[in-house]
């Protein structure tokens, strides 16, 4: 009997502390610097097109073979690549979110974005295109290496919350 | 049925509605699973019964077969990189303890050393991906055994520990961080800070885990005495981790083979005595404090310094095997990679899960309980059926 009395006094201990529970849909969770959500490809503002130079080593070095491209000749003389990308399509049904895409590219040309909210009726609407990617990619910066910002702790780790 | 018309009638035993009508009892085969929420994934056990007691169980596996050892042998660029995302998928529950024994394994294949601060970094992450482990059993054990508010509890930790993750390694479940020579990247600058928080809310929770279901009687009459596995038959089948543990034997890879930098830490293994499912939920809640134990003995040595050693950028290793065990969440797990010498994938792996091993032991457990006991000692061998089918 004690035992169980013991629960119930565990139930009501937690039933005054403050619910951790978040609402998600209504309640976004914070997404720390480091998240990796689907990738994106990357926009150069300072010649205003894509870094990417299609040089295929992401889409080798894929684990799931979800990235497709093809390169066209580059003639616009703006930069120094030789080549420039006609299609990129990334298939976000498939993609593991491993971010070695991101790792392996020698041109910084894409970078994982905090974009996650893929729920969807149709198959077919996760195979993303060069301007979605690049969309999804808008204000995203390469971050390897530089050190994220320090905040307060996020959730139930702060002490006042459970004690 | 005859009415009780004396007072010696009603001493006399009434017969049974079976008896009186001269029934016997048939057997009766139940299919539990594949699409079952206590099989732990999808698992399919045909019980035999006899009554409401189990005669014999036949386990179907295989379900979950992705061919995780054979996708990792393929792949033309990166090849020992994409072998850890589908390791990563097979336990799900020890990610990152996994990757600890496949970069091992890499390492030791290719001849590449480790920065001491990776090396405290991995065992950090490494204890708390056991006690993020530990808490998914508690919480589904709870429910196996009848009671579902042990979930909440452990699922509340388990957010943020998989908030620290995302903070570390980007991705809650499989963070893909630790790499062959060292550490993707450096930890976060408030890693410490954060690991801290943790190891303190932690400690709080685990007595609320006591707290809620450790001494509750219908818990320990649903648990105790149930699912006995003798040592010298769990020695026979092979099994380990906490169901080893649980029959005496202080079988620890941490303790009795040391790898990384295991031998600095002073930990106990915690063993039991008589090998039922109540021993073993006993030794899973004792790992975890264990495992506070060592990620604060290693966060007040955590050296500053570089976390990647000098590996190649393109890792292609010299002709040989290697194998590597370390101790997972479940057991023993071992990594076994062959190298060609040539490509840069690895010509053959091989993953030794601890579950499949020990999800061997459900005959013995399960032969001659109740049925709706099966599922306490299904639960309490705690496995992932996507190491099982791998
Ligand atoms: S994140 Fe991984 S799976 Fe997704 S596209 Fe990049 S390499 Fe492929
Ligand atoms: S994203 Fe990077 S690796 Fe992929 S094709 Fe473009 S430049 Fe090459």
């Amino acid at each position: 009997m004690r035992g169980v009395l013991g629960g119930f006094l565990q139930t009501l201990k937690s039933f005054l502390t403050k619910p951790v529970t978040r609402l998600y849909p209504y309640e976004k969770p914070p997404l720390e610097a480091r998240f990796m959500g689907a990738p994106s490809l990357l926009w150069d503002d300072a010649v205003d097109e894509v870094v990417c130079v299609a040089c295929n080593i992401c889409a080798r070095s894929c684990p799931d073979d979800c990235i497709t491209l093809t390169g066209d000749k580059y003639t616009d003389g703006k930069t120094n690549k030789k080549n420039i990308i006609k299609d990129y399509f990334i298939d976000l049904g498939r993609c593991s979110y491993c971010g070695i895409c991101v790792e392996v590219c020698p041109f910084d040309a894409n970078e994982m974005s905090p974009h996650f909210e893929l729920s969807t009726y149709d198959r077919m609407t996760l195979v993303y295109d060069k301007d979605q990617l690049i969309e999804i990619g808008r204000g995203v910066t390469r971050r390897t290496g530089k050190p994220e910002p320090v905040g307060p702790l996020p959730g139930i780790l702060d002490p006042s919350t459970y004690r | 049925m005859a009415i009780a018309t004396s007072i010696d009638m009603l001493r006399e035993p009434v017969p049974s509605v079976a008896e009186e009508r001269n029934l016997e009892t048939v057997e009766m085969t139940i299919n539990m699973g594949p699409q079952h929420p206590s099989t732990h994934g999808v698992f399919r056990m045909v019980l035999t019964l006899e009554g409401e007691r189990v005669k014999n169980v036949q386990s179907h596996i295989g379900y979950l077969h992705r061919g995780a050892e054979k996708l990792g042998e393929s792949g033309d660029l990166e090849g020992y990189r994409k072998a850890m995302i589908t390791l990563d998928r097979t336990d799900y529950l020890s990610s990152l303890l996994n990757e600890h024994a496949y970069v091992m394994a890499v390492e030791k294949l290719a001849g590449i050393s480790v920065p001491e601060r990776a090396e405290y970094i991995r065992v950090i992450l490494g204890e708390i991906t056991r006690i993020n482990s530990h808490c998914m059993f508690y919480g589904a054990f709870g429910a196996d055994a009848g009671a579902t508010t042990p979930y909440m509890y452990a699922f509340a930790l388990r957010e943020e520990i998989q908030q620290l993750f995302e903070a570390v390694g980007g991705a809650r479940m499989f963070p893909n961080y630790y790499r062959a020579g060292g550490l993707r990247e450096d930890v976060p600058q408030d890693f410490v800070r954060r690991v801290q928080a943790i190891v303190d809310r932690a400690l709080y929770a685990f007595d609320d885990f006591d707290n809620l279901i450790t001494a509750n009687e219908i818990f320990l009459s649903r648990t105790r005495g149930l699912g006995i596995l003798d040592q010298t038959r769990a020695l026979d089948l092979g099994v380990s981790g906490p169901l080893l543990r649980a029959t005496g034997l202080p079988y620890d890879v941490r303790r009795s083979e040391p790898y990384s930098i295991y031998d600095r830490f002073a930990f106990d293994v915690p063993i039991g005595t008589t090998g039922d499912c109540y021993e073993r939920y006993l030794i899973r809640l004792e790992e975890m404090r264990q495992s506070i134990r060592i990620i604060e003995q290693a966060l007040k040595d955590l050296p500053a310094g570089p976390t990647m050693g000098n590996a190649p950028k393109a890792l292609r290793p010299p002709k040989g095997e290697a194998y590597v065990r370390i101790e997972n969440s479940r057991g023993d797990f071992g990594v076994y990679l062959v190298s060609d010498g040539k490509s840069s994938a690895p010509y053959r792996v091989k993953y030794r899960s601890p579950c499949f091993v020990n999800l061997q032991s459900l005959n013995d457990m399960v032969i001659g309980t109740y049925i709706a006991d099966a599922v306490v000692a299904l639960g309490s061998i705690d496995i992932v059926l996507g190491e099982v089918d791998r």
